[in-house]
């Protein structure tokens, strides 16, 4: 897309302009909401402070956006980021033995709105169970279809670290889920 | 072979609605943060109570009355000889102003241009964007739902509303053909369809999308005829001011450049078009600053009409095309847009005047149809304001924090009886 500047003084203006703003925020939500629930396993309460940080940093840096992405595509990747730090919270919980958050099935939102279909609800319980730096990367390789480079990046750690941990997320999944034995690795 | 952990992941997501609850109370968190950061002062201007601006007033009230008095004791015995008691004392305006239309917190209401005789018309708490037609009987707006929104229309008392549009995912604000036979608007959902353009009749019988091209098309204005749109398309590698024929044919880039050009407005004869010009070396993926220009319908004859010291944006002709208003946006080291300021000026840029102060944060305006007066959104007080064409005669009309977007005045010419 050819627009950069162009985009930043439009979303600007949208973002002052209340009744525009409210326009593309009712249009925006859904999607940074359902992209979140997707990725925290369908826990509500998770998605929604995530998605309330996601929109506070998106309205705090809003001089930063240089229209270089669509704005759907800026603030999910503030999303993004906001979920990578959901994840190294709880990693740095779960090592200190609190896995307060995590548990199997900890969904509390209808399966229907979240988990599109059996076999996907089937792994999301698998990927609950993983250790949470597991499930991070599997996360945001698969569904955010992040290069190792970027999930490395998301997640503070090398590239080396994140393909040993897909590795070990994938091997466990396969163990976990017989269906899965015809996997493949790319 | 596939990868099933893959296929599943990736699998299309729908998106999900949030509880309501949440998505407005984080929308009003967000109201707040925008409010904070859109303040350079601690305290808004007219809270300091007394200010040295309001002490000004009253001095200089004090001051005319006293001088009244003495004038009027003086005179009062000669008044048969001064006074031509055969003509009015002063003249009626010709054009009395109707009634604004504004949304407040996803409501709208209208009210008189003094902020009197409020009337809510919808109750929905989220409906935006009203916009009266021509002829002063109707309001378009768009309302908002989980699913996305449209364009719909009511009376000017807010009965008979139907929707008129498609469901859209970030539908503009509607803009009446000067006729009134049509509405146009944009729709910049981030999907395949981004920045269509659209033109419906307000009965919602016709549904056209005028543009074919895919992407970036930004509706701005009718011309006086009716007969053309004028938009900003990226088509062309950076932004252009287009104009097509109101049915989507004969799209023609007007500004074949390599800077970016936004914001068309046909002036009221439809001979010229003011819009605004990145100007200065882009930097950061941005220009550093914009003017304010015109050229002709076709193209032709452009010319600077503001010096780029500034974001100035949003050029709007006054109805009678004695002026060009426009918003500037004055910018701090370190801090974005500071001051947000209206300027008015001749077509030919003469007789510019800075017509908020520094601490109003104006943001979007409206001419009156008389071309007297401006309102627009004061959001360093969080309301509806008015200021006079010369800079004179500001003054708050509605204090509601909720309001939201630019309010629109209607024609009074055309007003209907009762």
């Amino acid at each position: 897309m050819a627009r950069t500047a162009d985009t930043a003084i439009w979303f600007r203006e949208t973002l002052e302009d209340e009744s525009a703003f409210r326009a593309w925020y009712d249009g925006a939500l859904p999607r940074v909401y359902g992209y979140l629930l997707h990725r925290c396993g369908g826990q509500r309460s998770v998605a929604e402070d995530l998605t309330q940080e996601a929109f506070v940093e998106l309205v705090r840096s809003r001089r930063s956006f240089d229209g270089r992405s669509d704005p759907m595509t800026w603030v999910i990747g503030i999303a993004r980021h906001k979920l990578a730090d959901h994840f190294r919270r709880l990693a740095r919980e779960e090592r200190k033995r609190l896995r307060v958050v995590r548990g199997p099935v900890a969904n509390d939102a209808s399966t229907e709105t979240w988990a599109a279909s059996e076999r996907r609800q089937e792994i999301w319980r698998a990927m609950e169970r993983l250790p949470t730096m597991q499930r991070a990367a599997l996360t945001l390789h698969y569904m955010d279809d992040l290069p190792v480079s970027a999930v490395a990046a998301e997640l503070g750690k090398s590239e080396a670290a994140i393909g040993s941990l897909l590795a070990r997320g994938r091997e466990t999944l396969r163990r976990e889920l017989p269906t899965l034995n015809e996997v493949d690795d790319d | 072979m596939t990868d099933p952990i893959r296929e599943t992941l990736q699998a299309p997501e729908r998106p999900v609605e949030p509880d309501v609850a949440f998505a407005d109370e984080l929308f009003e968190r967000l109201r707040e943060e925008m409010g904070h950061r859109a303040r350079p002062l601690v305290l808004p201007r007219r809270r300091r109570i007394p200010n040295p601006s309001l002490r000004r007033v009253l001095l200089a009230a004090a001051v005319l009355i006293v001088t009244f008095a003495i004038l009027a004791a003086i005179l009062w015995p000669l008044r048969d000889r001064l006074v031509d008691r055969s003509k009015p004392a002063h003249d009626v305006p010709a054009v009395v102003n109707g009634r604004l239309v504004a949304s407040r917190a996803g409501q709208i209401v209208s009210m008189e241009a003094d902020g009197s005789g409020e009337i809510l018309l919808t109750d929905t708490g989220r409906d935006y964007s009203p916009a009266w037609s021509p002829d002063g009987r109707r309001i378009a707006f768009i309302r908002s739902s989980g699913r996305g929104s449209a364009i719909w229309i009511m009376d000017a008392d807010g009965s008979d509303q139907i929707q008129v549009s498609d469901q859209g995912t970030m539908v503009q604000p509607p803009i009446w053909s000067p006729t009134g036979a049509f509405i146009a608007y944009s729709d910049l959902s981030s999907d395949a369809e981004t920045g269509a353009i659209w033109r419906v009749t307000p009965d919602g019988q016709e549904r056209v999308r005028v543009t074919t091209y895919a992407d970036g098309n930004f509706l701005r204005d009718w011309s006086p005829d009716g007969a053309k749109l004028a938009f900003e398309s990226d088509r062309d590698g950076d932004v252009d001011i287009w104009v097509m024929n109101a049915d989507g044919s004969a799209p023609t880039n007007l500004t074949q450049n390599s800077v970016s050009d936004w914001g068309p407005a046909f002036s009221p004869d439809g001979t010229r078009i003011a819009f605004y010009r990145g100007f200065g070396r882009p930097k950061h993926g941005g220009w550093s600053r914009t003017a304010i220009w015109t050229m002709n319908a076709d193209g032709s004859d452009p010319v600077r009409l503001t010096d780029g010291s500034r974001f100035d944006i949003h050029p709007r002709w006054s109805p009678d095309g004695r002026w060009i208003a426009f918003r500037a946006d004055m910018m701090s080291k370190g801090a974005g847009v500071a001051v947000v300021r209206l300027y008015r000026m001749a077509p030919d840029g003469s007789d510019l005047r800075g017509l908020t102060d520094r601490e109003t944060q104006a943001l979007e305006f409206e001419w009156s149809p008389d071309s007297t007066t401006l309102v627009f959104v004061d959001d360093d007080y969080r309301g509806i304001a008015v200021v006079g064409a010369d800079g004179t005669g500001f003054r708050t009309v509605a204090t509601d924090p909720t309001v939201i977007g630019i309010p629109d005045w209607q024609a009074a010419s055309e007003r209907p009886a009762g």
